[in-house]
């Protein structure tokens, strides 16, 4: 009896694998069965997530059955319409080209609530601000100068005027201000009555946040400064081809450590410069032992850097063993094929913060556009970095910033906060986030996925929080 | 005498030519599982989609072969329960009467209060159906008064602890014990201690039985190798000379091979009996039991028990399919079959499932296995700590997967019998190597490889529709897979031994949740040493016979 279920058994499960399987393979393929014309049509597919997640998708007008995240599945080849809804959120809206055999990811898509949570942490107005998040520290001042300093406590919600503390600062104008994510601390470039540039370390956890020891002065204004708030004591600058090392505790004077460079960058306690003759070469920080890592003998460096006329390169060394160099007049030269990748124009360049994630985004004043430098597994054969164009229609961008795992981008235009996406199919969405004040700088804080900037008609400092 | 030259059973004794046959044969099981293994996971890399394709097919095809087991399992798990309430006694009393019996067995089954409705209906029928085949027939039975028993009980280095409880079970033994012959298969290696306690044990339960034999293997016997093939061969040996001396002829006793842990279930011997006496080629068959892995199961660590319950419900599966089902573990045959076939390998560690393929050449395929729905319980290998039980229960699992030294000698025994039909060669030897094969590959490519095209998906799948639509096919393949496991751990459950212990709903919980472990040990203590056995054996290496730990608490 069991032996004869078993083999009745056997050949039901056959006949079912050999007819399942097939259709199987074809469903995950994206084929399906066209029912009007009967034959097997090649379908594509959407996935979409979004933030917040559980919104409402819309297909060509159409309630999708699942809300986000989802997969649209079974889409003939074609142009759709897709509305993403959920209350509380401004629409979002695309129309996208589905592709036989091909998924679009709209991984995610950033729903820009209609109230945004945020809050005015300064109610003095203030021309710019030092955050020092990680201190629950912010810093504003009202005026240029940095006798107006105020440093606003956001555990407690405190304001407290910090430039009458600082006799020694009371007299200079504040001109840029260096900050990073991942620390508390400011290096303030101002500038001296006797018109002198100094550098001036703000250090909010210390006692006294700025003092003569931290200040610093060179012989004239430099062309490139280094400086890494993890090492926070030392300032390299570049200088009419000569580089400068500064320790604010060690040294009372600017060292010269080398001369003839026309770049340099540092990573790692390791310093690569770029020479004059277009040798590259990295060093210890005090510039002895050098290893030549291009020789300009052999031609390569020559041919890559002769052809661009620049004063000065800043040269920033990835965590992979990409290497960039931006000049002083926007070019943008890699140590990958072809080499030159833009010729002039870039004003700024934001690299990734996923470690290993060789994507760089850069800007001139009108653009701001996308280099892929990852490498694909599969292929023989190095191809150039996929270079994308995301907003070719700036007035004068000033700031860019990598949002939400570099799925979009945050920048500002002329007085304008723009969210921008970075991801998916084009064209990229642009939305409006914010109006800021006038020439002021805005911080976005990644982790928290909040902005800071000064709203435009007081200048009050206001948190908000962009994405949940 | 069946054959004027019979076919050696052996790695070592036989050509040049047969030798390199043996070589090539033995690197094949080994061969096909790596190159299934780096076939697929290059594919993974160098062609994603159609990686993806394959694996797709093989996940379905694995899923329907689950469904497939599930089902028998719960069919086979049925029938072993209902006949927990045979009374095989009467039923064997019915196989002598014959024509008499098959009127009344409707009314003697009505009246075994031990069987449901469901249970005295699928008895009747069951019965009714084996007489009437028998009268069709005209089958000999053999007088029940006339049948013996010899229960041999392979004996290394394991305690009195683990010995005596099969032996306490035997003398009980429905089966009248006068007619009960056990003999303890002791290695001399393992030293004057083994010796003694078998001693004890004979001084203690001899009067028990019809005679308590202990049999001291020596160590060095030329040929032998020190497998438990080689231990028993020499107790059976003993044995045959103790019935061939009171003119017991051969064809009236049954031999049940034993590990020194196993423990029968009471109605064992009865069970036994009764499918011997009723068979019809009862001198060409092995018969099988259930092994379950009860006796400590409450001690042994959850992934041990989790693998062991897996072994039980595989032989329960099998234990639906007679055609091709092969000796597993402690067994039983006839006596006459085993001296006529030279008793078991001497060189061999497989030697549960090589008597079989032994058996099946020398009797050209007229040589059959029995299953039987009994229970033999057995210990869960069990060291003093967890490392020191995983390292033995991977090399148990190692152990067991070397039957795979079974395949060049079947094959080539195959190819020199033209007796044997080819079908039936196709059959076992197509199974025999799909078997190890998938042994060694299913955990690999289901838990690991399987997922390689997602993992390193490059930009160009990651954004096809395969890389999506596969994702959910697997996902509602495992889904559908889980219901599977589902029936797997409710028959866990209910196979389970009772035991006053505390909180033992807890404890079933916890037994029922150590279900979800079965990937990663599957993988790495079934498919991996699978894997090596196969790997040894395509290298030439040998293995040495390792005695699994088993320690009671």
């Amino acid at each position: 009896m069991l032996l004869f279920l078993r083999k009745l058994f056997f050949y039901v499960f056959l006949g079912l694998y050999l007819l399942i399987t097939p259709y199987a393979i074809l469903y995950a393929f994206g084929y399906l069965v066209n029912p009007h014309e009967r034959a097997f049509v090649k379908t594509g597919l959407v996935s979409i997530t979004s933030n917040p997640h559980n919104a409402t998708i819309f297909v060509e007008g159409k309630k999708y059955s699942e809300k986000t995240p989802a997969v649209v599945r079974e889409l003939l080849p074609g142009r759709y319409r897709l509305r993403v809804h959920r209350k509380g959120y401004m629409d979002w809206g695309k129309l996208i080209e589905i592709e036989p055999e091909k998924a679009t990811q709209l991984e995610p898509v950033v729903l820009l609530p209609f109230r945004p949570e945020e809050e005015t942490i300064s109610h003095q107005p203030g021309m710019g601000f030092i955050p020092a998040i990680l201190e629950s520290k912010v810093y504003t001042w009202s005026a240029p100068s940095l006798k107006t300093l105020n440093r606003t406590d956001l555990f407690f919600r405190k304001e407290i005027r910090e430039g009458d503390e600082i006799p020694e600062a009371k007299d200079y104008q504040i001109e840029d201000v260096l900050t990073e994510e991942g620390s508390a601390m400011a290096l303030i470039k101002a500038r001296g009555p006797d018109k002198q540039i100094v550098y001036l370390l703000l250090d909010p956890g210390e006692e006294k946040k700025m003092t003569e020891q931290l200040m610093f002065s060179l012989p004239k204004e430099a062309d490139l400064i280094h400086w890494n708030p993890k090492v926070p004591y030392q300032i390299f600058a570049l200088l009419d081809g000569d580089l400068y090392r500064m320790d604010f505790r060690k040294d009372k004077s600017a060292i010269k450590i080398a001369g003839g460079i026309l770049g340099f960058g540092i990573k790692r306690g390791r310093l690569y410069l770029l020479n004059k003759d277009f040798t590259f070469t990295e060093s210890n920080l005090s510039a002895a032992k050098m290893e030549p890592l291009l020789l300009g003998a052999d031609r390569l460096g020559t041919k890559i850097f002769s052809r661009i006329k620049a004063r000065y390169y800043q040269i920033e060394v990835m965590d992979s063993d990409l290497i960039l160099f931006r000049s002083s007049e926007g070019a943008l030269i890699s140590n990958r094929l072809p080499y030159l990748h833009l010729e002039k124009g870039v004003e700024g360049i934001r690299r990734s913060p996923v470690l290993d994630d060789d994507r760089i985004l850069f800007w001139t004043g009108t653009e701001i556009g996308l280099l892929d430098f990852r490498r694909d597994k599969d292929v023989l054969f190095e191809r150039e970095p996929y270079k994308t164009m995301l907003f070719p229609q700036g007035k004068n961008i000033r700031q860019v910033f990598w949002v939400y795992e570099n799925s979009h981008v945050l920048f500002v235009d002329e007085n304008e906060v723009y969210l921008l996406e970075a991801k998916g199919p084009k064209p990229y969405l642009v939305r409006s986030v914010t109006r800021i004040k006038a020439n002021s700088r805005v911080f976005y804080h990644e982790r928290e996925h909040v902005l800071y900037y000064l709203e435009p008609s007081q200048g009050y400092l206001i948190r908000r929080k962009l994405v949940e | 005498m069946q054959n004027n030259k019979p076919f050696c059973f052996s790695h070592k004794t036989f050509s040049p030519g047969q030798a390199l046959l043996e070589r090539v044969l033995g690197i094949l099981p080994g061969l096909f599982s790596w190159m299934i293994l780096i076939g697929i996971t290059v594919l993974a890399f160098i062609q994603p989609l159609k990686a993806a394709m394959v694996i797709i097919a093989y996940h379905i095809y694995w899923l329907f072969r689950l469904l497939y087991m599930t089902l028998f399992m719960a069919l086979a798990f049925g029938v072993h329960e209902i006949e927990k309430g045979v009374d095989w006694v009467e039923r064997c009393r019915c196989l002598e009467e014959k024509e008499q019996s098959l009127v009344n067995i409707r009314k003697k089954i009505k009246s075994n209060t031990k069987l449901s409705r469901l249970g005295q209906w699928f008895c009747y029928k069951n019965q009714a159906r084996e007489l009437k085949h028998i009268l069709k027939h005209k089958v000999d039975i053999p007088k029940f008064d006339d049948l013996y028993h010899i229960v041999i009980i392979a004996v290394a280095r394991e305690s009195r602890k683990v010995v005596e409880p099969g032996i306490k079970v035997l003398a009980k033994d429905r089966f009248p014990t006068n007619r009960i012959v056990p003999v303890l298969a002791v290695e001399e290696r393992s030293g004057e201690s083994q010796r003694q306690m078998a001693l004890d044990l004979k001084r203690e339960y001899g009067s028990s039985f019809m005679d308590f034999i202990v049999a001291i293997h020596p160590d060095g016997i030329e040929g032998e190798s020190r497998v438990k093939g080689a231990n028993v061969t020499y107790a059976a040996k003993q044995a045959a000379d103790y019935f061939a001396s009171r003119n017991i002829p051969f064809e009236n006793v049954i031999v049940s091979c034993f590990d020194a842990d196993t423990v029968a279930s009471p109605e064992y011997f009865m069970a036994l009996t009764y499918h011997f006496m009723r068979h019809p080629n009862r001198t060409r068959a092995s018969f099988q039991p259930i092994p379950v892995y009860h006796n400590n199961i409450w001690e042994a660590p959850g992934f041990a028990r989790v693998l062991e319950m897996g072994s039980s419900f595989f032989q329960l599966v099998e234990a639906t399919n007679p055609e091709k089902l092969v000796t597993f573990s402690s067994h039983s045959m006839s006596f006459k079959a085993l001296v006529e076939i030279g008793y078991w390998p001497v060189d061999m560690i497989s030697d549960d499932s090589a008597i079989f393929w032994k058996a099946y050449i020398y009797y050209h395929g007229k040589y059959q296995v029995i299953p039987m729905y009994v229970t033999l319980s057995m210990d869960v290998t069990m060291a003093k700590t967890r490392w020191k039980t995983l390292l033995s229960v991977y090399r148990q699992k190692r152990r067991w997967a070397w039957g795979v030294e079974n395949f060049p000698i079947v094959i080539r025994g195959f190819l020199k019998d033209a007796k044997i039909p080819l079908i039936d060669k196709l059959r076992h030897g197509g199974k025999l190597l799909e078997m190890h094969v998938s042994w060694a590959t299913v955990g690999f490519l289901i838990a690991i490889i399987g997922w390689l095209p997602a993992i390193f998906a490059g930009r160009e799948f990651s954004s096809s529709v395969v890389y999506y639509n596969s994702a959910r096919i697997t996902q509602l393949i495992f889904n559908l897979a889980l219901s599977g496991l589902a029936v797997t751990i409710i028959l866990s459950l209910l196979l389970l031994p009772r035991k006053k212990t505390r909180n033992p709903f807890l404890k079933r919980v916890l037994f029922a949740i150590e279900w979800l472990l079965v990937p990663l040990v599957f993988t790495f203590l079934s498919s991996l040493p699978a894997l090596d056995a196969q790997t040894r054996l395509m290298s030439g290496k040998g293995m040495e016979f390792r005695i699994s730990e088993k320690t009671r608490r």
